[in-house]
């Protein structure tokens, strides 16, 4: 995986799945919040997460990377 | 493949496809289909190996979407070759709709299938592998994410796995592009693998027996007995029209003489020799190298010493809180704990060790509860006490009641007063315009100082506290232990993923529903769901009304809302019985939450919430303004003070609350907690109001995805049942608190 590539993918929470933003899309299909609806859906379990606004993307560029974080 | 297609499939005798399957329908040749694991990445080959364009269209008879499109010349892959992206599965004995519909596609016959593998997770792969291998379907295996699992300190040896198989097997990285040059030039040597899962005697004896009569089809007859014998009901309206009626009988007969000798279900059994199989091989072709062991080699005494001292301090601040003994509630008592419980944060921050403890503890049966008993205490004390108890008086009282509401009242006065006559609007009109504004049902007053005064800062608070939550790792201990107490219900452990959901957001957890197996299944998750599980924002704010609350009120609330969900879950199981499905869940170890992650995620939340609740409230408000302007609202109140005031003792006023509630539950709860700040209910009477809201149907969107999956007959039912059933149990806890001498 390129890291450009690794950098945009959204780790759910729940179960650990890695997925892009389209991929968390996929959950607006057949649902009536969908074009109001910002949040994203894990491909594999459903939990779901607010998607990259430009708010945060801009926010991304002043907070420390979390790439390296020495856990257990 | 002759027809359409470029790939040569050698002959049959060699272990591959024969092209030619004699039925005359030459158009199926040259289709391949991706299966595998869901997300593993089968759209990302999919997309790498077909370009840009793509059919998209439901399966017929269904919902669930299929992919398809010809394939780009890649290696041998030719460019006359359709390919299918089929929902992902775990199984091809289906339990989902999503699993059916790639079982049909298998069924109806294709050429060869490209299998897509997570290489992190190789066993769950390998039993699509062997329902592959005893279908007969010539497969390649591609193992994804090889990176990743890598990461994890996986090393797959893939040329034993390809002997082992009898396929090719590729390594791939599919979002970089690694690997699909060559699963182009593999695609060629596809085979049927040999690979055989080793069924029990009387298995093996019954498959032989159905075999026979299953043979001509497309799909491989050990396959198809398999399915039948795992009394796969999917199956029968396809058998019907292709297999002889004494044959099906006979079918029938094999598959309940085996039951007759199994103790469990034949399917089960069949399954677990599947698992037993994928298991083996995965052992035999996977080295591990762990960067854990050390860790876990290491003593964890001190550490354990720790937490457990600090689940003990976190108990002793409840029951202070809680009155239960007088010596606890000693400012010296109260100190110790929190220094105790800081100094377990402090090493959870510090030391790995800390860390494994803490996770092995929170999804251990027992005591994971009492972590999780835990975990809420101290969001309640945050959300509830901290930022409930001065953020929100300080918003509301000093900020929109001091400053802005008598700011835009006056503007809005002064406007008029200029404005309403040069554009010759009567005073009757400006009077409505004013009261929409800023009147007592203005969009100014009620929706901005709801939204902005009340919600947002506590939840904020709330979603602060939850993205920690989310990033600590907490949330898959959250769902294990909760599956614990769901099998104990006697549901199936899928249900566990949507009611964790429906924490977030009812109306997706709704969607997420489709996952359960059968329509009853779907149903009862979803009333569940409608009937008792706060979203985040309606937890958020209940948190906050605790905040202010006496300590046995969250108690109560939480008993009383957790012992409706069993009840309600167990006396439906006992209406529908049937087979209970295992929760597969990777459990990611405990992190040290970041800061980044927590501001970024804590954003992302907020920024969505205003976006998304805030015109909803506004909207909410301005219905309420024309209900009480047309004097609908008085006659809603009327109607309803036999429950509100007669039933749950609580002021009619109340009814508003219940009624905004209809449009998002945090904004029904926002009122009971503004009833509450204005003295006109007693703790008691807000225990009740929250109890009897939170059992409400959640939101009218909740209400269409209801409809929409359901269909309008069992939305409006649901709702005939849950409205009435929720004043029944808030009049319930009413009776009952006021006879133990609560007030």
């Amino acid at each position: 995986m390129t890291s450009s590539a690794a950098d945009n993918l959204i780790t759910c929470p729940l179960c650990g799945e890695r997925y892009s933003e389209a991929e968390g899309q996929s959950c607006h299909q057949g649902c009536p919040l969908q074009r109001q609806c910002s949040l994203l859906g894990c491909p594999r379990c459903g939990y779901e997460v607010p998607g990259p606004t430009r708010l945060t993307r801009w926010l991304k560029r002043w907070l420390p990377s979390t790439e390296g974080r020495g856990d257990a | 493949m002759k027809g359409n297609g470029e790939i040569l499939w050698p002959d049959a005798a060699d272990g591959q496809r024969p092209a030619d399957t004699g039925n005359g329908d030459r158009t199926r040749f040259g289709r391949l289909a991706l299966v595998g694991n869901p997300n593993v990445g089968k759209s990302v080959i999919f997309g790498a190996l077909t370009g840009t364009y793509a059919t998209v269209s439901n399966y017929p008879g269904t919902t669930v979407e299929v992919s398809r499109a010809p394939a780009r010349a890649t290696g041998r892959l030719g460019a006359g070759i359709e390919l299918i992206d089929t929902p992902g599965v775990n199984s091809l004995t289906p339990s989902s709709e999503d699993e059916r519909v790639t079982r049909d596609i298998l069924l109806t016959g294709v050429d060869g299938v490209i299998q897509v593998a997570d290489a992190k997770n190789l066993p769950r792969a390998l039993i699509v592998s062997l329902q592959l291998a005893e279908a007969g379907i010539p497969f390649v295996l591609v193992l994804n994410m090889m990176d990743e699992a890598a990461d994890r300190g996986l090393h797959i040896d893939t040329a034993k796995l390809s002997a082992a198989l009898g396929v090719p097997v590729l390594p791939t990285i599919a979002v970089s592009g690694r690997g699909l040059r060559e699963l182009g030039e593999a695609l060629g040597e596809a085979r049927v693998s040999h690979y055989r899962a080793p069924y029990s005697v009387a298995a093996e004896r019954a498959l032989t027996q159905i075999e026979p009569l299953l043979s001509g089809f497309e799909i491989g007859a050990r396959g198809l007995a398999s399915m039948c014998l795992a009394g796969d009901q999917t199956l029968g309206p396809w058998l019907a029209p292709r297999v002889a009626a004494p044959a099906l009988d006979t079918i029938e007969g094999v598959c309940r003489d085996l039951q007759a000798q199994l103790r469990g279900p034949a399917g089960y059994q069949l399954n677990r020799a599947r698992v037993h199989a994928a298991q083996q091989l995965t052992q035999l072709v996977t080295r591990v190298v762990t960067h854990q062991s050390p860790l876990l080699a290491a003593g964890t005494g001190p550490w354990t010493a720790i937490a457990l001292s600090a689940l003990a301090a976190c108990l002793i601040l409840l029951a202070g809180d809680l009155h239960l003994l007088p010596f606890l509630e000693h400012p010296a008592v109260r100190a110790v704990g929190w220094l105790t419980i800081g100094a377990a944060l402090v090493a959870a921050d510090r030391r790995a060790e800390m860390r494994v403890v803490i996770g092995r503890y929170a999804s251990q049966p027992g005591i994971g509860f009492a972590v999780l008993l835990v975990v809420l205490y101290v969001i309640y004390q945050f959300v509830g006490v901290l930022a409930a108890g001065t953020a929100v008086e300080f918003l509301e009282e000093r900020v929109f009641a001091g400053w802005i509401n008598p700011l835009v009242t006056g503007a809005v006065d002064s406007a008029l007063a200029a404005a309403a006559p040069a554009a010759g609007i009567g005073a009757a009109v400006a009077h409505l315009l004013r009261d929409a504004l800023v009147g007592p049902y203005g969009m100014v007053t009620i929706a901005l100082t709801y939204a902005l005064a009340i919600i947002l800062p506590i939840v904020t608070a709330f979603f602060l506290v939850f993205s920690i939550l989310e990033d600590s790792g907490y949330l898959p201990r959250l769902a294990v232990i909760v599956n614990r107490s769901f099998r104990a219900m006697g549901l199936s452990g899928k249900a566990v993923l949507p009611m964790i959901l429906g924490l977030g957001c009812d109306t997706m957890a709704t969607l997420t529903a489709r996952i359960m197996e059968t329509r009853k299944e779907r149903i009862l998750v979803t009333l569940l769901l409608a009937l008792g599980v706060p979203c985040s924002a309606q937890l958020g704010v209940i948190l906050g009304l605790f905040g202010a609350l006496p300590a046995w009120a969250p108690l109560v609330w939480g008993g009383v809302v957790i012992g409706v969900l069993f009840l309600v879950g167990f006396l439906a199981s006992q209406l529908l019985p049937g087979e209970r499905s295992d929760l597969i869940l990777e459990v990611p170890p405990i992190r040290r939450p970041q800061l980044s992650n927590i501001v970024l995620k804590t954003m992302a939340r907020l920024e969505w919430y205003v976006k998304e609740a805030v015109p909803v409230f506004i909207l909410g408000t301005f219905v309420l303004f024309v209900l009480d302007a047309t004097g609908v609202l008085t006659r809603i109140v009327s109607a309803s003070e036999p429950a509100i005031v007669g039933l749950l003792s609580l002021p009619a006023k109340a009814a508003e609350a219940f009624l905004i509630g209809f449009f998002r539950r945090d904004y029904g709860s926002a009122g009971i907690y503004a009833l509450f700040q204005q003295g006109q209910l007693a703790p008691v009477q807000a225990v009740v109001a929250l109890i009897t809201i939170t059992l409400f149907v959640p939101c009218v969107a909740n209400f269409f995805v209801i409809v929409k999956e359901h269909g309008l007959a069992i939305a409006v039912a649901m709702s005939a049942f849950i409205f009435p059933f929720a004043v029944v149990v808030g009049s319930v806890v009413n009776l009952s608190l006021r006879a133990v001498g609560l007030e």
